[in-house]
């Protein structure tokens, strides 16, 4: 066979400075609004096949999608306009959105197409907020800059009315409560009145303390109840959490909040500048999972708002809770290594990428456990040093090793001894084969009173283990 | 030229030929496939199979050639070779597949040559599939996979297994037990006229294996590999026995009819199996069939998927009041009557049959059938399925009268690709008699799209 080394050695100068994997925008941004509730529609501007570079099977909004689902014929002369177009009229006349996001993708790129000029043409022309953005998979964006690009332009559409999340979620679990009861024969016409009047009025004041939460971990239930509540205790109203538990409304009140708290700052230039330009102070905040991270994450908040007593007699009960399920692990966990693998993830989760895919890593050091990293890429030295000057440059000084993909994965991590191993949900056949327990990445709960659960979690896989 | 919006919606299956040709390789254990793609289009093969297939990943034999701006501009094609053959020896598979996209198509690369030359260098067997993504569907591209397959085969050998039926387009989509129970009903099957199952394609079968093909003297083309039966005659040298999916008993009847006519078996032993299979399917049965019979339900499936389902149905005394046909390229409203006609079953009376719809056209027909109260279940894709997910709940309480036992909503029920919480750790055949059991078992279990706790039908 042919000697390709001249070939890899090529490839070897096109490293990264990142950690995670690459991405195309178009099919990043289509998935990160698949989950997105609100009346809005995303166009993805090219042949049919280009929409599915993201799942429609999961997602509250998949149904408000559109593609232009160009033919050979339009993308070889180039006459894409009138698709376009009509999609566009069509949405605003049948749908009416409150905005529309039209996306580019290789092919429209690769002619040079300037479909933002129409889609300007009939923004005007409707009067509904539309913007195209000159996406696709050409770049080898990172997934960092995918969101930062799309926040930034989320944040940038029109404002809307102020939001409290607090304040939904009640409405939203009453109204729920109503339905039901009303649905299996229950309650009076006095009772639900009662009820209804028992909701307060939503914190749209102007004056209140208003804070908008950026990166923050997913949960199971979407929204976020912990840090609404705890903050709530210190009359710090959520303004927003972003970008899971984030509705177009919340995007359009983001501008209301005095302060954000971001996970990662790094991450999102753009995103940063347009919040600034509203007038918002921007706060770093660490990625809470974990005990440690969870309380550092509370008290940024407590102190950035003025607010540091309430926010620490807040959250007291739930610091201790899991202080004391954390000391009960430890002792049973030390010795025991963990391998966390790395940038295997094209997930355009904000939460996965913050600081280069170690948001998660103090959490299992937390646990007790001894952690080493494995960091998917070209195994060769120039690579390697990449890496480890990317870790170094975040503080991090964790034995690793480069392994070449999912394949090897099971072999490399059956000849290091590990209990437990932290990876994507991709290499689940090669580490059964060699028996070794998986947790998935993101599969820790968050907040403080996520680290009882994960308590439980890292149990259960290790007894599993032990079997 | 004109437009509705209905042609730009994100239709119920919209998934391409790349899908397509994903599904095919992975199910052939022994096969790798190179995408020359842009990053975006691994999601095309990976992702889409993320939630569908708990048993076995796509991820580990499949590769990319890592296509940016800059190896456009420089020729992307150049890239393709030390690609495969790192995948090569790596993996060392059987039969290596590389397809291309359009945007890399558009730059005029002589990719064919380059696979040429690499299937002339390697030693396994390296095929080009044509999938390109502003036509066809994804059964498209799994048949276009099959018939490169075949074209890698010796069709000149004589048919020396006299009692042997291979295949041609078998959708196994997973690792799982719905085709692995499949897969034993079809043995099953063809066992009990006294043929036995040759080669499968494609049935998680390895490419070493599957090269047996032409030996067996009968060749089955089911619906999905029916748009290239004449080129897969051609290819095969052989009179392909075309024959419906064995779904519903009289689907599973008429397979056997169809199978031991073709292979010269006697008719009275077959119309015997035949009446035993279908009397102890009846007695297993029994009452159950009773709390179902009467109810109105929706289905979305491709059409071979359908018409089973369909018929099957018809013989539970469940009305299909509205047909959703998936893709693009394996019939039309006409093809399903058809279908159903050869087992003397009928799309019912006032029942939509709508060709490919979009999301947001099931998620309105469904949401005004359930206000109208004349919805009991929807059958579909975890895609369809999920775009009823934010129907209101209040929806059935909007219509004015009705019985209590349709206010919980409509029952669901996943079928076909991709599915999200249907999983099947044991043999769950949705094929042959004992599938018609499977899904009387499924559909009698199936959750509420909302489960209010008030009594369904008792």
């Amino acid at each position: 066979m042919m000697d390709d080394e001249a070939f890899w050695r090529e490839q070897e100068r096109r490293k990264k400075d990142q950690l995670g994997q690459p991405c195309c925008t178009q099919s990043g941004m289509s998935w990160s609004m698949i989950d997105l509730p609100g009346n809005f529609a995303v166009v993805i501007h090219g042949e049919y096949d280009c929409v599915n570079c993201f799942h429609h099977h999961i997602g509250r909004s998949a149904w408000r999608y559109y593609s232009t689902r160009l033919t050979e014929e339009m993308i070889t002369t180039g006459r894409t306009e009138p698709a376009l177009r009509a999609c566009l009229e069509l949405i605003a006349k049948e749908e009416a959105p409150e905005f529309v996001l039209v996306l580019g993708t290789c092919p429209v790129e690769v002619i040079g197409d300037a479909f933002h000029h129409v889609v300007a043409s009939v923004a005007e022309a409707t009067g509904i907020p539309m913007v195209a953005l000159r996406t696709s998979g050409l770049k080898l964006s990172s997934q960092a800059a995918m969101l930062d690009w799309l926040f930034s332009t989320l944040a940038a559409i029109p404002a809307g009315p102020p939001v409290d999340r607090a304040w939904e979620r009640e409405l939203a679990l009453l109204a729920m409560e109503v339905i039901f009861d009303a649905h299996a024969g229950g309650g009076t016409a006095s009772d639900v009145f009662a009820r209804l009047r028992s909701l307060a009025v939503p914190a749209n004041d102007a004056s209140a303390v208003r804070v908008n939460l950026v990166g923050m971990p997913s949960t199971v239930e979407g929204a976020v109840p912990e840090p609404i509540a705890m903050l709530g205790a210190a009359e710090v109203i959520v303004n927003g959490v972003y970008p899971e538990g984030a509705s177009l409304a919340s995007w359009r009140a983001i501008r209301h909040a005095r302060d954000s708290f971001v996970v990662d700052t790094t991450m999102y230039p753009r995103f940063l500048d347009v919040l600034r330009g509203q007038e918002q102070r921007v706060h770093e905040v660490p990625l809470p999972v974990g005990l440690g991270p969870s309380r550092a994450f509370y008290e940024t908040i407590g102190r950035a708002v003025g607010a540091p007593t309430r926010v620490a007699e807040a959250i007291a009960p739930l610091a201790a809770r899991a202080g004391d399920a954390l000391a009960g692990l430890q002792a049973e966990v030390a010795g025991k290594r963990v391998a966390i693998a790395l940038r295997m993830h094209a997930n355009y989760a904000s939460d996965t990428l913050a600081y280069e895919g170690l948001g998660e890593v103090a959490a299992y050091q937390e646990f007790g456990f001894d952690v080493e990293l494995f960091v998917q890429g070209p195994p060769e030295d120039a690579a390697r040093q990449a890496f480890a000057e990317g870790l170094a440059a975040r503080g991090c000084s964790l034995p690793f090793q480069v392994f070449g993909g999912p394949w090897i994965l099971g072999e490399k991590l059956q000849a290091g001894g590990f209990s437990l191993a932290v990876a994507s949900d991709t290499v689940r056949n090669e580490l059964a084969a060699v028996d070794l327990p998986l947790l998935t990445t993101r599969a820790l709960a968050p907040y403080l009173s996520g680290v009882v659960q994960n308590v439980a979690l890292i149990r259960q896989v290790l007894a599993r283990g032990a079997r | 030229m004109t437009f509705d919006l209905e042609h730009f919606r994100l239709k119920s299956l919209d998934l391409g030929q790349l899908t397509g040709a994903s599904m095919a390789l992975h199910a052939i254990p022994d096969a790798y496939f190179l995408k020359h793609t842009g990053v975006g289009c691994k999601h095309k093969t990976v992702t889409q199979f993320g939630t569908h297939d708990w048993a076995k990943g796509v991820a580990a034999h499949e590769g990319w050639t890592e296509v940016g701006d800059a190896a456009l501009i420089r020729g992307s094609g150049r890239r393709v070779g030390p690609y495969a053959r790192s995948a090569y020896q790596r993996h060392k598979p059987s039969i290596l597949a590389i397809s291309s996209v359009t945007f890399l198509d558009l730059t005029g690369d002589d990719l064919p040559d380059v696979v040429a030359g690499l299937d002339a260098e390697l030693p396994c067997e390296v095929m080009l599939l044509k999938v390109p993504g502003f036509e066809g569907d994804l059964y498209s591209g799994y048949l276009t996979t099959l018939v490169e397959v075949c074209r890698r085969m010796d069709w000149s050998v004589a048919p020396d297994r006299a009692q042997e039926v291979a295949v041609l387009g078998y959708l196994w989509d997973r690792y799982e037990g719905d085709h692995q129970g499949n897969q034993l009903q079809l043995k099953a099957l063809l066992q009990a006229i006294g043929l036995s199952l040759g080669p499968v394609l494609f049935s998680g079968t390895p490419y070493t294996a599957l090269r047996d093909a032409p030996r067996s003297k009968t060749v089955l083309c089911l619906p999905y590999a029916e748009p290239k039966r004449k080129t897969l005659q051609r290819v095969c040298k052989r009179d392909l026995v075309s024959v419906d999916l064995p779904i519903g008993r009289r689907f599973t009847s008429q397979f056997l009819r169809v199978v031991a006519s073709a292979a010269g078996v006697a008719g009275a032993t077959v119309e015997g199996l035949i009446a035993r299979q279908e009397t102890a399917l009846g007695e297993r049965l029994g009452t159950m069939v009773d709390h179902l019979r009467g109810q109105s339900v929706a289905v979305f499936a491709d059409l071979p998927l359908l018409a089973g389902t369909m018929a099957t149905l018809e013989e539970l005394g469940i009305r299909v009041v509205i047909a959703g046909i998936r893709g693009r390229t394996l019939g039309k409203a006409a093809d399903l009557e058809a279908a159903l006609a050869r087992v003397g079953a009928a799309v019912p009376a006032g029942c939509q049959v709508v060709d490919q719809p979009s999301l947001a056209r099931v998620r309105a027909l469904c949401a005004d059938a359930i206000a109208a109260g004349t919805l009991d279940g929807v059958l579909g894709s975890a895609t369809d399925l999920n775009a009823l997910g934010t129907l209101p709940a209040s929806t059935p309480l909007r219509r004015s009268a009705g019985t209590a036992s349709r206010t919980t909503g409509p029952f669901k029920l996943e079928i076909g690709f991709p599915c999200r919480d249907h999983h099947c750790a044991y043999a769950m055949p949705f094929m042959g008699y004992m599938g018609v059991s499977i899904f009387v078992q499924r559909l009698l279990t199936a959750p509420r799209l909302w489960d209010t706790g008030v009594a369904t039908r008792v």
